[in-house]
């Protein structure tokens, strides 16, 4: 009787063997990069650094995301007034979303749906039903919307303005402003923590980051910026990341062609990193190791080493990089 | 067409001179702010910073080191591709001993001296650029105005004439107008292209400071 048993455990065996050599080899991360000027997206491979293909895309693509399980990315093609939806790993066109005009900068609800975009033309965020591109709602906002950030639970919506100089608060039960939060000149992106304790709002021409408690959506602090050797105005922030454990926060300073890096707890700024030329939007790795920066005008991607604080690459992408996003 | 052509092939060489040395003869002096006709925000200097994080080179005579001061105008001239400047700046890089910091800081501090002056000379160009186009453009309007005169009072054959004059003058001005116009994008783009060198050279030198 003791050879069947012999015989299952060996197929068993068989099968799994098999199995493991049907299955892909885990595939590294991979960063993905709009182009700007190329209408096109990067698509990098983050073991090798290498860009491992080039995807035509819409005209002007800007905002970029991921869904929550990193299957999907979603780009912002400005000039064609819609959202690109690609399978993150067959790097195909998977559908079309509406967006309203001129969509530059979008974000998921943290379920993933709906989505919110900022109509930068029209003073409007428009909210998309991802499943069934139904129009949900336009909420008017301010003149110029830009930013777009959700609290980790999803209650809040927050929209910049960038030529009313606010963040609008929306409550994304009813779609409904709550509150209105008044920060400096054109105001870019926003920004939760992790643990959903701050709002960080950074304004482009003002020069600063305004921290802000969400429990009452009043600014603890307005975190500022000096660079020697660089004159101010030069000293623009745009992207802002903060890593989920809340220690640390990185600042994209434009044409300063650093990025900050900021002490998340003390609100104090640490070191300042040369990157590549008008620096924009930033994006972490899954696992947080790096951190990578777009910028414009060397037409290249920084990769920088979160633990060391160290710029450990640059990378030709193509041109006028705008947004990033790193999926597993 | 060949004339439009001719003429077209003629601005767009031009293009440079006329930026680089376009005087205050040729073109009415800009008024102070207020001319920059690019997309591109004007940011009339570079600050060394923007392009490097070494030591300040405020007052270095890096024109005193002999080897730095050759080596600044070929790696500056926008002919030396960046690949070919870089092989040369590693090449400078293995020549140096101990003070290796001092002198690729000198190197930097030329290259960046002669750029920036570039810059903003190429800068003011684009500024006698778009005054010139505005006054193209104040000559026209004048010019249609004069032909649709021209052309009420036609009557006599020497009139007509006098028409046909005006609108040969007009349709001329126009066209090389349209030509400047369309060769903005690529005008606007000078000083960024400078901008990219500088950022690029100053990359390749700090990279050899490590």
């Amino acid at each position: 009787m003791k050879r069947p048993i012999l015989l299952s455990t060996s197929l068993a065996t068989l099968a799994v063997l098999l199995l493991a050599d049907a299955l892909p080899a885990e595939a590294s991360p991979r960063a993905f990069v709009t182009n700007e000027r190329d209408h096109t997206m990067s698509v990098v491979d983050m073991e090798t650094l290498k860009v491992i293909d080039t995807i035509k895309t819409g005209r002007r693509p800007r905002g970029i995301i991921a869904s929550p399980d990193g299957k999907l990315i979603y780009v912002c093609a400005s000039d064609d007034n819609r959202v690109e939806v690609y399978d993150a790993a067959t790097l195909k066109l998977v559908k079309t979303l509406r967006s309203g005009p001129d969509p530059e900068l979008f974000v998921l609800h943290p379920s993933g749906n709906p989505l919110y975009i900022a109509n930068e033309d029209d003073n409007m965020v428009t909210v998309v039903n991802v499943e069934n591109n139904d129009l949900i709602a336009e909420i008017p906002v301010g003149v110029e919307p830009e930013g777009m950030g959700i609290s980790p639970d999803g209650k809040y919506m927050v929209n910049t303005s960038e030529t009313t100089n606010m963040a609008h608060v929306v409550d994304t039960s009813n779609n409904e402003i709550i509150e209105n939060i008044l920060v400096d000149s054109r105001p870019r992106i926003a920004e939760f923590t992790k643990d959903g304790k701050q709002l960080w709002v950074s304004a482009e021409v003002g020069g600063t980051v305004a921290v802000i408690d969400p429990s009452n959506w009043q600014i603890i602090k307005k975190i500022g910026f000096k660079i020697p050797g660089v004159a101010d105005d030069a000293i623009q922030p745009v992207g802002v990341r903060i890593t989920k454990d809340g220690s640390k926060a990185f600042v994209a300073l434009g044409p300063a062609n650093r990025v900050a890096v900021v002490n998340a707890k003390t609100l104090e700024v640490e070191d300042y990193l040369l990157v590549g030329q008008r620096v924009w939007q930033l994006g972490f790795t899954p696992d947080e190791k790096f951190l990578l920066s777009t910028n414009g005008n060397s037409n290249d991607i920084s990769v920088i080493d979160v633990e060391s604080q160290k710029v450990t690459k640059s990378l030709t992408v193509g041109r006028a990089p705008w947004g990033v996003v790193v999926v597993p | 067409m060949p004339t439009s052509r001719s003429s077209l092939r003629y601005l767009y060489l031009a293009l440079p001179v006329l930026l680089l040395t376009g005087s205050a003869s040729s073109f009415a002096a800009a008024p102070a702010g207020g001319l920059w006709p690019c997309i591109q925000r004007k940011v009339p200097e570079l600050a060394a910073g923007q392009m490097w994080s070494g030591p300040p080179i405020d007052n270095l005579k890096w024109q005193d080191d002999r080897q730095v001061a050759e080596l600044v105008p070929v790696l500056a001239a926008q002919r030396t591709p960046i690949d070919e400047a870089t092989k040369q700046i590693d090449a400078f890089a293995s020549t140096l001993g101990a003070n290796s910091k001092e002198r690729l800081t000198l190197l930097f501090a030329g290259l960046f001296e002669q750029i920036n002056a570039r810059r903003s000379r190429i800068m003011n160009g684009i500024e006698r650029y778009a005054q010139h186009q505005i006054e193209l453009s104040k000559r026209i309007k004048e010019e249609s105005l004069s032909v649709a005169k021209a052309k009420k009072a036609a009557g006599p054959e020497l009139d007509n004439a006098k028409a046909l004059e005006l609108e040969k003058q007009l349709l001329w001005d126009t066209r090389i107008y349209d030509a400047r116009q369309q060769s903005m994008t690529a005008v606007c783009e000078s000083p960024v292209l400078l901008e990219q060198r500088i950022f690029a050279l100053a990359r390749a030198i700090q990279d050899k400071m490590q």
